[in-house]
């Protein structure tokens, strides 16, 4: 145990709002048990100070463990990049820690782990107001995907309202982003956040009060549908961090996103694209690999290689466990693997790791070095196939009620998905 | 350094500065200073090598002084800052373009080549990492 290896900044200047209006402290970590805390910032302030004390003292948070899986497979993970945003690299992480610009503040929650800071850097889920009913979704986040889960019986009621829906908790977290002077980035995500009231709602208030043109804004669509009045909120920003959500090129993302069409999503990611590249916004395909596509996930990689624009996922799936990339043998694992490794051979690399991965200059290289990752995922990760079962009960359910199959979208799996009672 | 507690309460790094005299008659008239301290003042016949340790979290400014040439009779004089590294990170001539040169001729571009009299400086007017975080572009550096 050292601190280099588990210290991460992220809970000085950072924490997220959950669809139900509950707060956690970082996008990454695994969502935690119900807070006490009413107020977002008693929460950041003193709720988190356990998980400060923690990495002050060098251990690793429980929570926190995707992050080291991420760094086993030379992932950049999400500690890295929050590392970053503080001026603190693991290269130099003695001296780097110590001229980062929150240094003092680290000094000041020894002890009780508590702060006087704000959080100036949040991810904030919006609810679940969505268009889309992905496989690898949840009712939480979907609210078309609750709807068929409560007519499959697989819950018996959709969740409840979200927090946008209260005018007083948005009135709250509004009044406490104006009031928060080094504010620097607001992520927003769904649901699908075009369609969702609340997203332009508070859009418009940071535009009223005032704040819009020294933040950074992002957020992520499911290129399904197009909503002008939003763009023209967008611009309004400083800078905008455009997430596009896609899985794959081909058919299998029509499958997986059900019931996108590839065809309309393409013809919005173009849009969206000419759109970024007007306003210089930082542009990213924001992929979920499953065991579903990551056969197909290199046609992402050699698309946004070809139009240097960046990748990203947020973790190796861990939930649903079904759906997790290992479920898929070795031998089809290490043949995707080839795959990749091949086109990645082909292309021109400069071998060093790049951390600031939204760095429009470095796409390419980013782009390269996050598909090497999941190369070293498919070969290395144990064995979990034992998995399959599960999934397969769970697309045939899926699939009473969408009328589709999975062999017409990935025939190449019917032997092995047939030993599991396909 | 197992957690917060262990690190150090002073940490040091070494700044170290090349640099070469370019003459045929009359070796160049030189000042070298950091943080307004002298390491060097006079005429400099040879290349010298000046190595200093510096507190990590202090801004440096490094300051390089031509004087006394005179132009009629010096054609060649003129001062080659060989190179800067800082904690062994080369600053200069990787990053001559964070450089000022405040000279008699009013040549702007920056340069590691002074020909002219005048104060060459680099001025890291924050701890070095900071300002290497953000001269190479490393993404945002939030502050509390």
């Amino acid at each position: 145990m050292s601190l280099a290896e588990n210290f991460c900044s992220s809970p000085w200047f950072h924490m997220q709002i959950t669809a139900n209006g509950k707060y956690q402290y970082c996008r990454w970590a695994r969502p935690i048990e119900d807070s006490q805390y009413q107020h977002p910032l008693e929460f950041f302030q003193k709720g988190m100070g356990t998980i400060r004390q923690q990495l002050l003292a060098g251990e690793l948070p429980q929570d926190c463990e995707q992050c080291k899986v991420m760094e086993q497979h030379n992932k950049v993970s999400g500690r890295q990049r929050q590392l970053l945003k503080t001026g603190i690299v693991l290269e130099r992480f003695e001296k780097t820690l110590m001229s980062s610009t929150f240094f003092e503040k680290f000094k000041q929650s020894h002890g009780t782990g508590s702060t006087d800071l704000k959080p100036v850097d949040w991810q904030i889920h919006l609810g679940n107001f969505c268009n889309s009913g992905c496989v690898f979704c949840t009712p939480d986040a979907s609210s078309r995907l609750a709807q068929e889960f409560v007519k499959l019986k697989i819950i018996s009621t959709a969740p409840r309202h979200t927090w946008t829906d209260d005018p007083q908790q948005i009135d709250q977290f509004i009044e406490l982003l104006a009031n928060t002077p080094n504010l620097a980035y607001l992520h927003f995500i769904g649901g699908e956040t075009l369609i969702t009231p609340a997203f332009g709602v508070i859009l418009q208030r940071m535009i009223d009060a005032g704040v819009a043109a020294r933040i950074s804004i992002g957020f992520t669509t499911n290129l399904t549908v197009w909503r002008q009045e939003i763009v023209d909120l967008l611009v309004q920003f400083r800078e905008v961090n455009l997430g596009m959500s896609v899985e794959c090129l081909d058919s299998v993302n029509d499958y997986v996103r059900w019931p996108s069409q590839i065809i309309t999503v393409q013809s919005i990611m173009d849009q969206w694209i000419k759109l970024s590249r007007s306003h210089g916004w930082i542009t990213t395909l924001r992929v979920t690999p499953t065991c579903l596509t990551v056969s197909r996930l290199l046609s992402v990689y050699q698309y946004a290689y070809h139009e240097q624009i960046g990748v990203e996922s947020c973790n190796f799936l861990e939930d649903p466990a079904h759906l997790r990339i290992n479920v898929l043998p070795l031998g089809i694992r290490n043949s995707i693997a080839d795959s990749f490794e091949t086109w990645i051979a082909q292309q021109v690399s400069t071998g060093e790791q790049v951390i600031n991965t939204r760095d429009p200059n470095q796409a390419r290289a980013s782009v390269l070095q996050d598909a090497a990752s999941y190369v070293n995922y498919l070969r290395t990760a144990h064995d979990e196939t034992h998995r399959l079962a599960d999934l397969i009960r769970y697309l045939k359910l899926l699939e009473t009620s969408r009328n589709n199959s999975v062999l017409n979208y990935l025939p190449e799996y019917e032997e092995f998905f047939r030993t599991a009672g396909y | 350094m197992k957690n917060f507690l262990e690190l150090p309460d002073i940490e040091q790094i070494s700044i170290e500065l090349v640099i070469n005299p370019v003459f045929d008659l009359f070796a160049p008239k030189v000042a070298i200073k950091i943080n307004n301290q002298i390491l060097f003042a006079g005429t400099m016949n040879s290349t010298m090598q000046f190595k200093v340790q510096h507190k990590l979290q202090s801004p440096i400014g490094i300051s390089i002084e031509l004087l006394n040439k005179k132009y009629s009779l010096e054609h060649e004089t003129a001062v080659l800052i060989n190179h800067i590294t800082i904690d062994d990170i080369k600053v200069i001539p990787k990053h001559v373009d964070q450089s000022v040169y405040t000279n008699d001729h009013h040549y702007t571009q920056p340069t590691n080549y002074m020909g002219f009299n005048g104060i060459w400086s680099l001025d890291i007017d924050r701890p070095f990492y900071q300002w290497l975080h953000l001269t190479t572009a490393q993404g945002w550096l939030l502050e509390p």
